[in-house]
This record gives structure tokens, sequence and C-alpha cells, in this order.
């Protein structure tokens, strides 16, 4: 019997690391196993890694974007995200849509990195209105970086990226300073500040 | 019976192996298809080596873990794979290949109840068929991904350890996650529609008021096809139920019923 059921955990894991991310989100709460397992570090890496494996053997001419349609002009739409594949007979089909949220809404997108995009709305004049954002479409969930404007500062470039050692993402900002000079800003997920490199 | 004699040339589709199952049924596998489940790789490769003057006699490997059943459609999925010995298809052989497996797979899948699928995955396992590993598992989860979670606790006989309230909590903050998805109960028909059950019988109740009375369009007399059956053998209130109908006459007449 204890074999038994270290083979279903075994074929539970695999499962569970081929399902879509909505599906997970769900089974969350099938029992506190479920949920540990679902939010372990290892666990989120191996349903990564084997979405990128899968994605690699359906569709081996990496003909997948992402479109992105803003309506600045217009409030009450809704701004979306869609996720398609160019097919070979020059059409696109849809893969997955997400919606934009409100907060979100007329900042730009900067950088994008394991399902998780950046953005910026450094159009904002009043430096106090600039904001960083790290958003997860498949989950729904957003997190403004906190970050500091001292004054006359402005913002050159911002990128984002996933550092493997330390199983963490990093934002990387270049800001220069009205008064000259320039630095470079890097914040990580885990430590949640930014520190000058 | 088979001949597992000593060959010099493994890729030679002659060469056929004999795996016995746990209910003591043979299987005579060409050598190829028989390679592709690692465990057996093994304990014929330990064979080998360990002696010499069995080679040239017949060879049982023995499963005790793989029931006939799940091995016949094991092995037929390991014969539709591309065998390693084979001679190299061009391109257009190899599409025409792999639309032929999508399609049997396909066939495959349909036929299947998604208990079966646990057995292949675990045999697949014990064989140590990766291959056959990678499919069932896809299936499964494709089949598991759009359920309900009352649905994967009962697949898996996993039991609810969260309070009711930690739950409730759950489902609100992310309701996103629990919309579009397949009815449980709709899951456990089609499951149960698969089934037989026992049923308990309760004895005779007598005194009940007021007297139940059998529906207007309901069998309640002599079956049309044998008449030794005098009336129904079970009767339940309701309607528009679900039941059971002998194999001669499905419930509309018609020559397939879904």
């Amino acid at each position: 019997m204890e074999k038994q059921q270290c083979l279903l955990n075994d074929i539970v894991y695999d499962i569970l690391s081929r399902m879509p991310v909505k599906s997970l989100i769900r089974f969350r709460c099938v029992s506190k196993s479920f949920g540990s397992t679902i939010t372990d570090p290892k666990f989120i890496a191996t349903h990564l890694n084997q979405a990128i494996s899968l994605s690699n053997n359906n569709n081996s001419t990496h003909n997948g974007y992402l479109l992105y349609t803003p309506h600045p002009s217009s409030p009450d739409i809704e701004e979306e995200l869609h996720t398609v594949v160019y097919n070979t007979d020059h059409s696109l089909t849809e893969v997955s849509s997400f919606e934009i949220p409100y907060v979100l809404g007329g900042a730009n997108i900067v950088a994008f990195c394991n399902g998780l995009l950046c953005l910026t709305n450094n159009s904002e004049k009043n430096l106090a209105d600039q904001s960083l954002y790290l958003w997860n479409p498949s989950i729904k969930m957003f997190k403004i970086v906190p970050t500091q404007f001292p004054d006359h500062l402005s913002v050159s470039g911002v990128t984002f990226g996933f550092a493997h050692q330390n199983n963490d993402f990093k934002i990387l900002r270049l800001v220069c300073f009205a008064s000259g000079g320039a630095e470079a800003q890097v914040y990580t997920l885990e430590y949640k500040f930014m520190e000058k490199v | 019976m088979s001949n597992t004699s000593e060959n010099p040339n493994p890729s030679s589709s002659s060469a056929k192996m004999t795996l016995k199952t746990s209910d003591n049924e043979l299987f005579e596998v060409e050598e190829a298809v028989a390679m592709k489940f690692c465990t057996v790789k093994q304990y014929f490769e330990d064979e080998k080596d360990s002696d010499v003057a069995a080679r040239g006699s017949t060879t049982v490997i023995p499963l005790p873990n793989v029931h006939s059943a799940v091995l016949t459609m094991l092995i037929s999925y390991g014969k539709k794979l591309p065998q390693s010995n084979a001679v190299a298809d061009n391109h257009e052989e190899e599409e025409t290949k792999k639309k032929e497996r999508k399609k049997y797979e396909q066939g495959l899948l349909k036929n299947l109840m998604p208990g079966e699928l646990l057995d292949l995955i675990s045999a697949a396992n014990y064989l140590d068929f990766k291959e056959g590993l990678e499919f069932f598992n896809q299936a499964l989860a494709d089949h598991i991904q759009n359920k309900s979670v009352e649905y994967v606790r009962k697949f898996f006989g996993i039991k609810n350890d969260y309070e009711p309230h930690e739950e409730e909590k759950y489902r609100e903050e992310y309701a996103w996650a629990f919309e579009g998805i397949e009815c449980w109960l709709i899951g456990e028909l089609k499951q149960f529609m698969a089934k037989t059950k026992t049923l308990d019988i309760a004895g005779t109740l007598l005194g009940i008021k007021p007297a139940l009375i059998v529906a207007s369009f309901s069998v309640r007399g002599l079956n049309s096809l044998d008449s030794n059956i005098l009336k129904p053998e079970m009767i339940a209130p309701g309607e528009n139920i679900l039941a059971a109908w002998i194999n001669a006459i499905g419930p509309t007449g018609l020559d397939s019923n879904t």
C-alpha cells in the first residue's frame, strides 16, 4: 500500500506539471498536500520546463506572438493581451487572451520573462506617478515594485530577467541624474528593494 | 513455444520474447517492441549475462505486476511507435506515419475509461516504458484538467483536509479559476454509467401514506421480450431518471443509443 501511495504521488506530480495554470490554481484546494506541491518552487520550475518543452515539440518553428490591443483614447474599452500562433497559411490562431488590469492601463510593456511581464508608465510627467509593475497574466496577479524617485532623475532603460542561481527574478533599471551621472539599480523579488549596483 | 534463442542481430524481426502476466497469460512479443519496456530489456540482459547454459532455451519473462488486459494495450501502443531498427523513411513517409499514429492514439483514448488510464500508467511505470508513460500521463492530464476539485478528490481517493471556511475563502478569492469547468455531477454520471453497482435491500416498508403511484408512462407489467418477467425487478420514484435497460432493446427503440 505504501508503495502504491508513492506511485500515486509520482503520477499526480507528473500530471500536475502538465496542466494549465488555471487548473493548478483550482486544484490547490483539493487538499493541503496538493496546495503545498503546487506552490513549491521546485514544482513551479518543473512545470515551466514542461511547458517550454511541450511547446517546443508542438511548435518547432517558434511562431508564437504576443498581441497587445491598447485603447488609450477610450477608457471604457478594456485593454487586452492575446497570445497567438502564426500558422503556415498566414492565419492567426488565438491561444489565450488576458484582460489588462485597470491599474496597468496605459502602461508600456518593457520586458517578458517566464510568463511574467514587466510594465512601466514612464510617460507620466509627474515623477511621483511613474511606477514599475510586475504582472503575471496567467494567475491574474500583479505587483507594484517599490521604487525611489529622488528629484531630478530620469529613467533611461528598464529590463527584467530570471536569475537561475538564486531562483529569483531581477529588474535592472538605468537612471540618469539631471545633475549628471548615472547609475544602475537592481531590484530582486525576494528582497523587495532597489539597490545600487 | 517461441524462439528466444540468442540472436546475434537483435534488430531482426523474427526474434520474439515471451512475457508472462500476473494472471498467467503468455504473450509472444517481437524483441524490438519488448525492448521498449526497459524493465524487460534489463531482465533479458541480466539473463544473458548470468546463465550461459540457458541460452537457446525458452526464456519466459515474468511480469507479476501487469495484468494481461493492460499488457495487450501497452504492446499494441508499442508496436505503433517508430521502431529504432527501422530503415529511415523519407519526409513524406514520416509525415504519413505520424498522422496514422495520431489517429490511432485518438481512437485508443476514446475507448478508454479514466480508471483504466491509471492502471496503464502504473504498468508503464513498472515496465519503465518511457514513451507509453509520456503518452498516458499526458492523456490523463488532458482528461483531468477541466474537471472540478471534487472529481479530482474522488478520482485519486484524496481526502479534503481543508476547513470549510478555508476552502470557501479560497474559492471566493480565485473565483475565475473555478469558472467554465465540467460540473462534477456530469462527470460522476459518466463514470457511473460504465460501472455496475450493488444494492442493499432495506426490507419492506409498511404504512406509507399516501401510497406511491407508478407514473402512467412507466413499465409496470409483462415484459414484451420475456413473458416470464411479470413485473419490474426494481422501481424507483422520480421522473427523467437515467435508468438501465436490457441489452436487446434500448430506451428509444433505435438502432443506436448513446
